[in-house]
């Protein structure tokens, strides 16, 4: 692994896909397209890539966050905007706030967080921007890559 | 509707003030902090083109140290500081002289019980200058107590009595509300904290504390026939009277208080004929069932319940 570029390596930055890959190109191909997502809506539909998965995620996420989020919020505000208004029921608003709390958590926070979980160290930026241009200097031998 | 005076905001008790002191305090800090982050972010923006070609420059690293660690930890610490100095302020054992009340949570209303054996509801009556120590309790979901120009809120919590001090110096007539949702009607679970001088609260006490008044015309005397015939006293309690039960507020003295449904409408005789004869028209789903009566049995048991002061 040692003469293999990081830029070239699997699931970093630059890398095509988040696949297997070997160094024989024979290999590669054939693991290339035994991984790789079936075309059009229903391939992506079945994709176990995790780029793919996440921006899915990403996108699931915000839409509940305009559907639960918004629209409940901004129904739920427009009731509170006047004193004894009767837009809504008590009984639908109650709804809409109870749906209002497990949409948020269930179905934007956790899809949208599960995406910031990466096994990577943070991004090279925020360290940087923190601890100062020489990192290795400040954090010593524990910030070298194990191999 | 509105009643009275309420608002954490225009504090009238010690505990609400100290409550009120640490809301200004945190207020002031967060403006603070934002102002000198929007300047920081703007200078930023403004010199940023002109640093971008000088990446040696170690001044950003000491920004970020000082403004996302330091400048959030004295902040943060002053915050702590003193809101333990504020949870000292509000007292929690017993004052000289206090008061004890009971109040007991009900979906949705407020049960109000005072040691002489009153048993009131939606309106808690305070002498003003002494302090009361409420003991509450509810009879099936969790409530929570909250008279914000008073003092802070307190949950109600089924098999357990948690307690609340209110404390006011100035006379007057204090909203509260439910703070912990607890079904259907929780927006109109109200009430009212009535803080009197010592003298004209044990005037009202004494007063709480004798039977209903008898019906003073034939007619009420008709009322009180129809209070029991159509099933009014199966929840309700009349002290001097058969009727006994105690599914729903105390009707002893009825007429004398401000308000109906927990503080939802004022106590006139309008409201209160729409109230017996279609409670659900004022609030959607309470226990209270509608009830069928023709003109004169309406007439008659409104005059009935008037009398009750």
């Amino acid at each position: 692994m040692s003469d293999v570029e990081p830029e070239e390596g699997p699931g970093l930055p630059g890398s095509p896909r988040a696949t297997p890959s070997v160094e024989e190109p024979a290999t590669d191909e054939e693991l290339a397209s035994e991984w790789a997502d079936p075309p059009g809506l229903w391939g992506h539909l079945r994709a176990v890539q995790n780029d793919a998965i996440g921006k899915r995620l990403l996108l699931t996420g915000f839409f509940f966050l305009i559907l639960g989020g918004s629209v409940d919020s901004l129904v739920m505000r427009l009731q509170l905007a006047r004193p004894e208004s009767d837009l809504l029921s008590p009984q639908l608003f109650n709804e809409l706030f109870t749906n209002h709390g497990s949409v948020t958590m269930f179905l934007v926070i956790l899809p949208i967080v599960s995406l910031v979980e990466r096994p990577e160290p943070l991004p090279y930026s925020i360290t940087e921007a923190v601890l100062g241009s020489d990192k290795k200097a400040v954090l010593g031998e524990n910030t070298t890559p194990a191999t | 509707m509105s009643f009275a005076a309420s608002g954490a905001l225009d504090p009238r008790g010690p505990a609400a003030r100290a409550i009120a002191d640490l809301w200004w305090l945190m207020v002031v800090l967060g403006a603070a902090t934002f102002v000198v982050f929007a300047v920081v972010l703007i200078g930023g923006l403004v010199r940023g083109s002109a640093s971008a070609e000088d990446p040696g420059d170690e001044r950003p690293s000491r920004l970020i140290l000082l403004g996302g660690v330091a400048l959030p930890s004295v902040v943060l610490i002053i915050v702590l500081g003193f809101t333990v100095r504020t949870m000292h302020t509000i007292p929690n054992a017993a004052p000289e002289g206090a008061l004890q009340i009971e109040v007991v949570g009900h979906q949705w209303w407020w049960e109000i019980r005072y040691p002489n054996g009153v048993i009131s509801a939606n309106e808690v009556h305070i002498p003003a200058g002494r302090p009361v120590r409420l003991e509450l309790t509810t009879a099936d979901v969790i409530h929570s107590f909250w008279v914000p120009a008073l003092a802070g809120k307190m949950d109600l919590v089924p098999g357990r009595s948690n307690t609340l001090w209110i404390d006011t110096d100035r006379p007057g007539v204090y909203e509260g509300q439910c703070a912990e949702f607890c079904g259907l009607q929780h927006a109109k679970m109200r009430l009212l904290a009535v803080a009197e001088p010592e003298g004209r609260f044990s005037e009202w006490l004494a007063r709480q504390r004798a039977p209903a008044a008898t019906p003073g015309s034939p007619s009420a005397d008709e009322g009180q026939q129809v209070f029991a015939g159509v099933g009014c006293a199966s929840c309700h309690t009349v002290r001097g009277t058969a009727a006994d039960g105690t599914g729903g507020p105390d009707l002893t003295h009825l007429a004398s208080r401000r308000t109906l449904a927990a503080a939802t409408v004022p106590n006139t005789p309008e409201h209160l004929e729409v109230w017996v004869t279609d409670p659900h028209a004022i609030k959607e789903g309470v226990e209270m069932p509608a009830t069928e009566l023709d003109e004169r049995q309406r007439r008659e048991l409104i005059e009935y319940l008037e009398g009750l002061r």
